[in-house]
């Protein structure tokens, strides 16, 4: 069944990106912290799916910590539009994808098989370097598509996601993972679920 | 329904008048009336589309711009495809299959009035 999701006023993007912020100050957990981007990408931009990859260098990836809640998923940057966003330094979008002429790979850039039609990408860059890209996807049953506003709203965002060390972030995880595996799974789930997400949940409502 | 279906009525009342829909740009149907058609329009309109998406790849290819209306002759029938635009957030089409000794002309009006207003009335 075919749905549309109208645009968010100008207001109700920064009410939500500064709500989202509020959060974010508070959190330490990195999954949860891209978790919360993710959910806030989606809203702003309207979309159905939308990940954050970070870009890990030494080993040419890019990676994602919430698809899997203890692996991290990994996709080599020489490949499809994640790729391309990884090696520049411009966001751009490809409307459907499946029938343009774009450097699109479904088993990269849609390796979860998602019913996609659309997708936005950007890179976040710090000291002219790419730390993460961001991407996020329309579904086969949404009417809106992505225009040359939601790039700039996504601009809105940029210099916010450039203050987040995310590896940082990830270094303290990283330690907690290694000393207590199986507890930070049983109680990760259910932080995401009752504490954070629920307020941002109820903000976009 | 997210786009009321009376919209297609002004269709209906021009003559050789068979079937029409409006879809997402991929192809979904969002809304249709078939009543006088007997194949399942949700096929048609998937096939019409694909033919219409290459138009608007080639057209944009070959420097001619966006693809505004596409019109296929048959031995009996006459397929009208017509886009609400490209770039825009909405980007809709219009599907109408008349037959061939029907009032043509009117109907690409038609359609061209319909589609801006299926747009209002999402946006």
């Amino acid at each position: 069944m075919v749905s549309f999701k109208k645009q968010l006023t100008a207001k109700e993007k920064s009410d939500a990106i500064l709500s989202s912020i509020k959060i974010l100050n508070t959190e330490s957990n990195n999954r949860n912290i891209i978790y919360i981007i993710e959910k806030l990408v989606k809203a702003l931009l309207t979309a159905s799916y939308a990940r954050l990859w970070i870009l890990n260098k030494e080993k040419s990836v890019l990676y994602s910590r919430t698809i899997d809640e203890l692996e991290d998923i990994e996709i080599p940057i020489y490949q499809g539009l994640l790729g391309k966003t990884a090696r520049s330094t411009e966001p751009f979008y490809v409307n459907d994808i499946k029938s343009s002429k774009s450097e699109y790979i479904k088993s990269s850039d849609n390796f979860e098989e998602n019913n996609i039609k659309d997708m936005i990408l950007i890179p976040i860059i710090k000291d002219k370097d790419v730390i993460c890209v961001i991407q996020a996807m329309t579904s086969t049953y949404d009417i809106q598509q992505f225009t040359d506003n939601d790039l700039q709203t996504f601009k809105m965002l940029i210099p916010y996601i450039q203050s987040i060390d995310l590896y940082s972030t990830q270094k303290i995880e990283e330690e907690i993972k290694a000393d207590n595996k199986d507890e930070r799974k049983n109680n990760s789930e259910e932080t995401i679920d009752n504490s954070i997400l629920s307020k941002v949940f109820d903000f976009f409502k | 329904m997210i786009i009321d279906e009376s919209l297609l009525e002004d269709l209906g009342g021009i003559s050789g008048y068979r079937a029409s829909a409006i879809t997402t740009n991929s192809g979904e149907v969002i809304i249709s009336d078939t009543q006088k058609l007997k194949t399942d329009l949700t096929e048609v309109t998937a096939t019409f589309n694909d033919i219409f998406k290459n138009a608007h790849i080639v057209s944009k290819s070959i420097g001619l711009g966006q693809a505004e209306l596409m019109e296929i002759h048959t031995d009996s029938a006459v397929a009208l495809m017509v886009c609400s635009g490209e770039d825009a957030r909405v980007h809709l089409h219009g599907f109408a299959i008349f037959t061939k000794d029907g009032n043509i002309t009117l109907a690409k009006l038609m359609l061209n009035k319909i589609l801006p207003k299926a747009v209002s009335a999402l946006l």
